[in-house]
């Protein structure tokens, strides 16, 4: 049955985000409208003879970093987003009181948003291969369990947000937080050897780090399983400590709403 | 008859800046299986309340309920396959899809058999004259035919159970008048499920539901058949009259009367005067038409200005007042 009711959840958020055509199509748009601008910054640093980084061309770096900043993005952001719509636009309560589990019913209409961000990365590092980006090294089997052991570790941060999107109705500090800190600290756009060695203590408390220096080895270097193996069981930890911790967030927004009456207020 | 609603002690108390906000105290009652069973309180008396805690959207601070034999707290995904519930507000579709993909999706959420879907979606349309909109964009449908259409969600996956709050808030006369048949004939008569109908407005109950409840203040104040309540009224009558005559010795004999409570001259003309007379028990009537004979008077028009009907009922539980004028206004409004 919850097999089911998810497979019923992705077409009907499909069927939403398509029926705003225009929000729908730009947003592929502006991936691949991303794709180039990192082709052109690419090719000005390489005018003034910039070398290579990570072992791959700058390009190559970017498109990773921006592929996963969209995936970060997504993945975070849309339990929030989608509950704050639904709350919105008044259908919480009807989808709470059917015969589903009250998580799946919060949680359930953002699993479109999630297989979305899945798309864009690959829409993103297609194209960015037919322009330039050199994934011939590339270990994709690799890359793709990096991808699902990051995805646990950021739908933690998009469950606080629901929880806060639940009390606190507005003002959610999770999307401060991966839009601020997360994108200037984890290295999405300039490896984090730049930065200050004091900063950089605050790259390595991010989970985001792990992921992005786990892909780029996989998708630039070739590494396999057990090169990236450190940086897997760093993200396996701190999914083992945020996802319960999340969770127990969640538990808590729930007694609260259930106890408040707050659900349809915004 | 088996009570498929029950409730006991049932209470909700908010915290409110520090305050502890009682909007349902102790309530007891129960609903029996295929009844049209009637919600009714002004606007604050904790209706809603109550229908959150039954349908699982809000957790009792106080107390149990149970609904087609589960609790509400402890059984909620089984309560929650029991139920439909229509809320006043007609914002719960998503409106750029169509009314057949919004019932697609909540007949998927309540584990309705995906190859019964197409079929329980063409049943609850036709039931509700819809057919002609299955394909049309919800927000493209009349604030009526959302309504209807939000009570065919509320029936998608066939519950024995409906809760409707103010379902017909927004419809024009007729359309009202078509759901409330609609309601009382195929889904309560045929279909034998049961419907708590939820309204402050008193018109919406009377010669629909089976039984009342009246709600004040967070608590009951009355539970029963129309006929039933009225018969825990005292004999109290309020009328009205126009009579020929000296005014002031009518007066003075009516109030010499035992059993009658108050004389109060409405207006004077030439001829006529007007009187509201307040008796202690309707029986007091024939000796005041004895006075009015015994005074060479005559008796131009009369009527009852109180009734016999739910809001006399209300009046009289929720401690409102009644008077002639009240009554008219409240007369003419329906």
């Amino acid at each position: 049955m919850t097999a089911a009711k998810l497979l019923a959840l992705i077409t009907h958020n499909f069927r939403l985000a398509w029926a705003y055509k225009l929000n729908f199509v730009t947003r592929y748009l502006g991936m691949i409208i991303s794709v180039l601008l990192f082709f052109f910054l690419d090719q000005l640093l390489q005018r003034g003879g910039a070398g290579q980084v990570e072992g791959g061309t700058y390009f190559t770096f970017l498109i990773i970093g921006g592929a996963f900043s969209k995936f970060l993005e997504l993945s975070s952001h849309a339990f929030s987003a989608n509950l704050r719509e639904e709350m919105l636009q008044g259908t919480i309560e009807p989808l709470l009181v059917t015969a589903t589990p009250v998580t799946l019913a919060l949680l359930g209409p953002s699993s479109w948003m999630l297989l979305e961000g899945v798309l864009l990365v690959l829409i993103q590092l297609g194209v960015g291969t037919a322009v330039g980006a050199d994934f011939s090294q590339a270990n994709w089997g690799t890359a793709v369990l990096v991808l699902l052991v990051s995805l646990s570790s950021l739908i933690s941060y998009g469950i606080f947000s629901a929880a806060f999107v639940i009390v606190f109705k507005r003002g959610d500090p999770m999307n401060w937080f991966i839009n601020s800190v997360a994108y200037v600290f984890s290295g999405v756009f300039f490896p984090v050897e730049l930065l200050p060695a004091w900063l950089r203590i605050i790259s390595y408390a991010l989970p985001f780090t792990y992921a992005l220096r786990a892909l780029r080895g996989a998708l630039m270097r070739g590494e396999t399983i057990a090169e990236v193996g450190g940086d897997l069981l760093v993200l396996g930890g701190f999914t083992a400590v945020l996802l319960p911790l999340s969770l127990f967030a969640l538990r808590y927004a729930i007694r609260h709403l259930k106890q408040t009456g707050e659900l349809a207020h915004y | 008859m088996t009570e498929i609603i029950k409730a006991t002690n049932l209470s909700k108390t908010y915290q409110s800046r520090g305050k502890a906000v009682t909007a349902v105290s102790h309530i007891n009652f129960s609903v029996n299986q295929g009844e049209l069973f009637g919600l009714f309180g002004p606007n604050g008396a904790g209706k809603s309340t109550i229908v959150r805690m039954l349908t699982t959207l809000l957790a009792p601070t106080g107390g149990t309920a149970t609904v087609n034999g589960f609790d509400v707290v402890r059984q909620e995904m089984q309560v929650r396959a029991s139920i439909g519930l229509v809320t006043a507000d007609e914002r719960s579709f998503y409106g750029r899809l169509t009314a057949r993909q919004n019932l697609q999706f909540y007949a998927a959420m309540q584990n309705v058999p995906r190859g019964q879907i197409p079929q329980r979606i063409g049943e609850v349309l036709a039931l509700f004259g819809l057919s002609h909109k299955a394909d049309a964009a919800t927000q493209s449908l009349s604030t009526g035919q959302k309504q209807r259409l939000n009570i065919a969600r509320a029936l998608i996956h066939n519950p024995p159970i409906l809760f409707l709050d103010e379902p017909t808030k927004s419809m024009d006369v007729q359309t009202s008048d078509f759901v409330k048949a609609l309601i009382r004939d195929e889904l309560v008569n045929q279909q034998g499920k049961t419907v708590v109908f939820i309204s402050h407005e008193l018109y919406e109950m009377e010669n629909f539901c089976d039984r009342v409840i009246i709600l004040a203040n967070g608590t009951v104040q009355a539970v029963g058949t129309p006929a039933e309540l009225g018969a825990l009224l005292p004999r109290r009558a309020l009328f009205r009259l126009v009579v020929e005559g000296n005014p002031a010795a009518l007066a003075q004999g009516w109030q010499a009367l035992d059993g009658v409570e108050s004389v109060t001259e409405i207006s004077r003309g030439a001829t006529q005067t007007t009187f509201d007379i307040a008796l202690a028990d309707e029986r007091v009537w024939f000796a005041v038409l004895a006075v009015i004979e015994g005074g060479n008077g005559r008796l131009e028009s009369y009527h009852r200005a109180d009734d016999e009907s739910l809001r006399r009922i209300v009046a009289h539980f929720s401690g409102g007042e009644l008077t002639a004028e009240n009554a008219e206004d409240a007369e003419k409004k329906r």
